[in-house]
């Protein structure tokens, strides 16, 4: 494909245009290492990052015992100001649907499902997450914001996903019902 | 090019042209359905179902037909001879052919629901894991044919410079050959033993894993071919030269090492996996954007070329001399704004931190509509045009009907993306058949949603229009010339070694490989998980 | 013309950036950014490491968050679906003997609180076989005859059962194009509401999907499928794991359960 029209002007022109290809890639490369700084940067001093915690859990027996049997689900309160909230995705619900926060408070969820790979987010939040079948979801955040917050299921995980939604509600420390060692807002 | 060649690359091409269509119809309809004004026919179900026949053909079926023609004239013009081995490359087409029908009645079925991502413990028909797997099969033969082309070329030329059109092609085929690899490993050890019912039980961290290795790399055997018309066409439509062959190549070659090892930013929010994996493959994800940024530096310094030899001045006087009109260039021109604006959503996918705030929100889905049906797609457009008076014989009957279809597919694009981003970020969620959007979060997305049926409508249209422009060309009194491909600016510059073959490229490739994806992989079966039963979709099979 | 400006040193260049690329992200990701965990945590470096590298958590720190309780469940296994598979449909024929003069469903004037279970899905029969007999689910009338089956008759029995042909499916949910959008169920059964965070019924229940979990439900007796909607509603039926029913009877109007109940309950 080459042709051979030579010249003598050929050999500078192509010294000129390396030179200018050698300089636009070391300032993209630039950029690149100056995107990556800045992402590393932030995700380390704003402490936002995705996920990181391998559980495994068998999704056959997480109704029979342990951490996610029924009994168990729902918004704990712990020591020093702190929140776990428990709950499970299945086809095509979670439970518990309505679940309840406190507002400002560090809140980890901790979450699992027994059959397909559903997904869970709560818009406006930076709450966001995969549920796979044979581990354990972790997501820790604050929600500064009471309110009540729509959770919908954003995996397809089947013919009904589109119904797949559930509510969570982020109360001042006022309105707490303290009452109970799990707290949900789905029953009675 | 021979005529039994044009004929081979037509043949994929109608497929792949035809069955875009039908894509085109399945979207527009699902994008109604879940739409403020749906359109009173049609049950969730069957939007599933159309999800899942829309990305399957677009995914696997109209891109991989339309690089595999590509592909093949790229081949024969480039080397200025017969395609060899066009039995087996016929036969390999009938092959993606049974898999296509296999993979379509499996889907209209019912028994298929499991969209293009087919994420297990979902299982579909074995008909559909088979014929997907035949599409693939053939493929991987086209893939043979043009790693053996460029081989046989070298060893009959030995010493000198490839062509860079074989070399993108070829480059092109190894990715394609890289990327399959994961959905590959996970078809047949995965999910056809669990739809045969050889296993019960699959690890869906395992399969998610593989899949991410198959799902980013795959978007980039997508772009390569409308790269190729960047450097091989664009400039020689625009009358100039190309401003760089080894930059060509190079741009090529990193979207071997920088496009493969970086399936799991697909993986983010996923809990079988922790932060250190994910975080290298994001930076991975960084530098995949080097290659686009280069290809952007060389096709501009190309088109100024152009644009001097016609006569422009001034630092940016050159680009008003353009020929605009000509559709490759227009095409490009189109093609550029929708870079630019899909190119800053895809910086901020691949932000680590951010991406709780799209994951699996209707911004992903925007995102790569309008990078792949938006850029990519007017360059496969382009490229047809372009190649259709040399395989047809035939010339286009309006340029400016062409014209006026690649704006249209533009602005269609544009109305039906923007919003959609938008929608996203409020909080819309992915792959869901209807809303009710009386719900207080998607109250907001619904006027937004509906701008976005409009630039669908548009979309369809244009999709039609395309059609109707290739079906109208008319025979013409002109001598059979092939096309020409652009040449660059120094005819015989030094292309060095490394950018004449494959060899490093390939080994820091599977090196990049082993380290990213090596542990993340052999922790399923270091540390096995309990796996989870297959469930069947549209009931027991 | 050959110049040094691409020499072979150049890409060498290239693989010693990646291979440094892949070892400084590679530390960042696994031990520096584990310091600042976002659940404010950090319990020691190499915990840390392990976790952000991915290798599992010890089973012992996960013990500490369990509840201690075992909830007397069942469980479906592919040991059960084995068994089922082997099972000795003649066992499971004579027992069912027993079960026939209330469960007849040919016999039409029997009594319609008593569901139709022709062809139902052995792994649901396994299952409510099992919390009528463990008082899980509680009529007094099922639960002595439930504990009076060995574990045999029961996989016999279910066996047997499911292979009964089900009634035809009632005329307006036969197949999915054959529905009749005048039906007042039609939207619930096919659409459901996501409003309220319902699934179609069709998702679950067949004809279009059906979801290991979920009973064909069509043809069972509209005082039963009544009975049951309202007993999940008020929680008073709870043996649906994770209120897969309770949580959508409980949103239901008392008209759209009697409209469901009807549209469900008898053939056409």
């Amino acid at each position: 494909m080459a042709s051979t029209t030579g010249g003598a002007s050929s050999g500078a022109m192509d010294a000129k245009i390396i030179r200018e290809e050698r300089r636009w890639t070391l300032v993209m490369v630039g950029v690149g290492i100056a995107m990556t700084f800045f992402i590393a940067a932030t995700s380390l001093i704003f402490m936002s990052h995705p996920p990181s915690n391998v559980e495994r859990i068998d999704p056959d027996r997480i109704h029979v015992s342990g951490e996610f049997i029924e009994a168990n689900l729902g918004t704990e309160l712990g020591a020093g100001g702190t929140a776990v909230v428990r709950a499970v995705s299945r086809i095509f619900n979670f439970d518990p649907s309505c679940l309840i926060v406190p507002v400002g408070t560090l809140v980890t969820f901790r979450m699992t499902g027994p059959d397909v790979i559903h997904g869970v987010m709560i818009p406006t939040t930076n709450f966001n997450t995969m549920i796979v079948p044979g581990y354990v979801s972790k997501v820790t955040t604050r929600f500064d914001r009471p309110g009540v917050y729509r959770m919908p299921c954003h995996e397809y995980c089947g013919l009904g996903h589109h119904g797949m939604w559930a509510e969570i509600r982020v109360v001042e420390p006022k309105d707490w019902p303290f009452d109970k060692a799990r707290v949900r807002c789905d029953r009675g | 090019m021979t005529a039994a060649d044009k004929r081979l690359v037509l043949a994929h091409w109608w497929l792949s042209f035809a069955l875009f269509v039908c894509a085109l119809f399945l979207g527009f309809w699902q994008f109604w359905f879940r739409s403020p004004i749906p359109p009173g026919f049609g049950t969730p179900t069957q939007y599933y179902i159309s999800v899942t026949a829309h990305g399957t053909i677009i995914a696997f079926a109209f891109t991989t037909l339309f690089a595999m023609g590509f592909g093949y004239a790229v081949t024969a013009l480039t080397t200025g001879a017969a395609l060899r081995w066009r039995t087996g490359a016929w036969q390999a087409f009938a092959l993606a052919c049974i898999g296509l029908a296999l993979l379509l009645v499996a889907i209209v079925s019912g028994r298929a629901t499991v969209l293009y991502t087919f994420y297990p413990p979902l299982v579909a028909s074995f008909a559909f894991y088979l014929g997907l797997t035949l599409l693939v099969v053939g493929s991987w033969f086209w893939v043979a044919h043009t790693i053996a082309s460029f081989y046989a070329w070298k060893g009959a030329h030995r010493g000198q410079t490839t062509p860079l059109g074989l070399f993108m092609v070829t480059a092109t085929a190894m990715l394609w050959l890289w990327a399959s690899i994961g959905a590959a490993l996970e078809l047949l050890f995965q999910l056809i033993p669990l739809s045969l019912g050889w296993t019960d039980r699959i690890d869906v961290g395992l399969a998610r894993t593989l899949f991410s290795w198959t799902l980013h790399a795959i978007v980039y055997f997508w772009l390569l071919p409308a790269y190729i018309a960047l450097y091989l066409i664009v400039p020689e439509e625009a009358g100039g030269r190309l401003y760089s062959d080894p930059m060509g190549r190079l741009a090529f070659v990193l979207f071997l090492v920088f496009g493969v090892p970086v399936g799991l930013h697909h993986l983010f929010m996923d809990p079988e996996h922790g932060t250190a994996f994910k975080f290298v493959q994001g930076v991975f994800t960084v530098f995949v954007s080097l290659p686009t940024l280069l290809t952007v530096f060389s096709i501009c310094a190309s088109l100024e070329i152009a644009g001097r030899l016609r006569g422009g001045r001034g630092s940016l006087g050159w680009v008003t001399t353009l020929p605009w009109g000509r559709p490759a260039m227009l095409a490009t021109g189109l093609a550029a704004i929708m870079l630019g604006l899909g190119g800053l959503g895809g910086l901020i996918n691949m932000s680590y931190a951010l991406n709780s705030a799209v994951h699996n929100t209707a911004w992903i889905t925007a995102h790569f509509h309008l990078i792949f049906a938006g850029t990519v797609v007017i360059l496969y457009f382009a490229i047809a045009y372009h190649l259709w008076p040399t395989l047809t014989g035939r010339s286009l009957h309006s340029v400016r009907s062409v014209r006026v279809q690649l704006v249209t597919w533009c602005v269609g694009m544009l109305l039906l993306t923007l919003p959609w981003h938008v929608t996203g970020i409020m909080g819309q969620p992915r792959r869901m058949a209807f809303f009710d959007y009386t719900d207080a979060v998607l109250a907001p997305t619904a006027w937004l949603t509906t701008l976005s049926l409009l630039g669908g409508t548009l979309v369809l249209i244009s999709g039609l229009h395309f059609l109707w422009n290739l079906s109208l060309a008319r025979s013409s009194e002109m001598q059979q010339v092939d096309v020409r491909f652009a040449r660059p600016a120094v005819s015989n510059a030094h292309v060095p070694s490394a950018l004449n073959g494959f060899a490093l490229w390939n080994w820091l490739t599977a090196a990049a490989m082993v380290a990213v994806y090596g542990w993340p992989i052999a922790q399923f079966f270091i540390y096995p998980s309990f796996g989870a039963a297959g469930i069947s979709v549209g009931g027991p099979p | 013309m050959t110049t040094a400006a691409h020499p072979v040193s150049l890409a060498r260049v290239f693989a010693w950036s990646v291979l440094a690329m892949l070892v400084i992200s590679f530390v960042f990701g696994a031990a520096v950014l584990p310091l600042r965990p976002t659940d404010g945590q950090f319990r020691s470096w190499w915990d840390a490491i392990c976790r952000a590298v991915g290798v599992p958590l010890d089973e012992r720190t996960q013990a500490r968050r369990t509840s201690s309780a075992v909830v007397n469940a069942f469980v479906w296994s592919a040991e059960t679906e084995r068994r089922i598979r082997r099972a000795n449909l003649q066992n499971g024929r004579d027992v069912f003997e027993s079960c026939s003069p209330c469960h007849n469903s040919q016999n039409r004037a029997a009594d319609p609180n008593v569901p139709n279970i022709d062809g139902m899905s052995a792994r649901v029969m396994l299952k409510q076989l099992y919390d009528y007999a463990t008082g899980i689910r509680g009529t007094e009338l099922m639960q002595p005859i439930a504990q009076g089956l060995t574990e045999q008759d029961a996989i016999d029995l279910a066996a047997f059962i499911a292979a009964l042909p089900r009634q035809d499916l009632p005329a307006s949910i036969n197949t999915t194009s054959s529905t009749d959008p005048g039906n007042p169920s039609y939207r619930l059964v096919y659409f459901g509401d996501p409003r309220r965070g319902i699934a179609p019924c069709a998702s679950c229940h067949g004809p279009d999907g059906v979801v290991p979990d979920a009973p064909p439900i069509h043809g069972l007796s509209s005082e039963y499928a009544q009975k049951q909607l309202d007993d999940f509603a008020k929680g008073e039926r709870s043996n649906d794991l994770y209120s897969a029913m309770r949580a959508i009877s409980r949103q239901l109007t008392a008209n759209e359960r009697s409209d469901l109940a009807r549209y469900f309950g008898e053939p056409r």
